[in-house]
């Protein structure tokens, strides 16, 4: 019986050779992009100064949205996708800046969601709120 | 007491296919949309963009081969030994974010199913036990036994 950790070195250059392979077959994988490409981030005094409107998303779930969210913003999360998109399409007017946040600056939600508009979508201005929700509240009290 | 070797067969049969198959299911969901996988593991903010994208394209592949290894029963062994290693990694990683306060979908089985981390993380130290569990069971099998009189 073969010895555990060749059977490992089999699986794993196995594995390496079908990743290599996908590289260049796999339409999905051909398209991904080896440098970063994350959403700009602003702050809520970058929101103030500029001139252009500005459409909010808010990128926590329903529930959340239902209890409080900055005033005009659409709900937008990465489950509810394919029925909350067309609220946002019909929110969004050219020359709007959308800027996605969600509860705080750890949560990943809205860089998940700012990355997915401008992936699939090729929408030019689609940014991230810095600290989400609680700097919002912070601001408006 | 020990188990009847039929009961403790069946219960090791049924144990492979949980384990070989969710991780088979897992991968193919990763393969389908390797773009939504990169992004889940760039969340976890644990590596650099390129290794990012370098994981989201051979994670899926070796864990396809590896889950396909255990149902099938060839190279299985050192299937066990590699799944038994990536569950541990994803515990660490789950346990990480958790620590962290980051909210964020674990990608375990790419969009298709959204868990909670805490969730996640017993699911993958569950599957972990079971394929340390399966390791050394198969372990022990390759061990000649004594000859009988």
């Amino acid at each position: 019986m073969m010895n555990p950790l060749r059977e490992c070195f089999i699986l794993l250059t196995a594995s390496a050779l079908a990743a290599a392979l996908s590289l260049g077959l796999h339409p999905k994988v051909a398209g991904l992009s080896w440098t970063e490409s994350s959403a700009a981030e602003v702050s809520l005094e970058d929101v103030a100064r500029g001139t252009r409107p500005v459409l909010w998303v808010y990128a926590r779930p329903a529930e959340a949205y239902r209890q409080s969210h900055i005033p005009g913003a659409v709900s937008l999360t990465e489950k509810a996708w394919e029925q909350q998109l067309p609220d946002l399409l019909v929110a969004w007017k050219p020359g709007t800046v959308i800027l996605v946040y969600c509860d705080s600056p750890a949560c990943g939600a809205s860089q998940a969601v700012a990355q997915r508009l401008q992936r699939e979508l090729t929408l030019p201005d689609v940014q991230v709120l810095k600290g989400g929700w609680t700097s919002w509240q912070q601001t408006h009290r | 007491m020990a188990a009847d070797p039929p009961v403790e067969n069946a219960v090791s049969w049924l144990c492979r296919v949980i384990l070989g198959g969710a991780f088979v299911v897992a991968a193919t969901f990763k393969l389908l949309d390797p773009a939504a996988f990169a992004v889940d593991i760039g969340h976890y903010h644990l590596l650099p963009h390129p290794a990012t994208i370098a994981l989201a394209v051979y994670l899926p592949w070796l864990e396809l081969l590896s889950g396909a290894a255990v149902l099938i029963r060839r190279v299985d062994r050192g299937a066990l030994l590699i799944l038994t290693v990536l569950c541990g990694i994803f515990c660490v990683a789950l346990a990480s974010a958790w620590i962290r306060g980051l909210d964020i979908e674990c990608g375990c089985f790419g969009h298709a199913v959204a868990t909670p981390s805490v969730v996640a993380l017993g699911r993958s130290l569950a599957l972990g036990l079971l394929a340390l569990w399966l390791y050394r069971r198969r372990r022990d099998e390759a061990v000649p036994k004594p000859a009988s009189r």
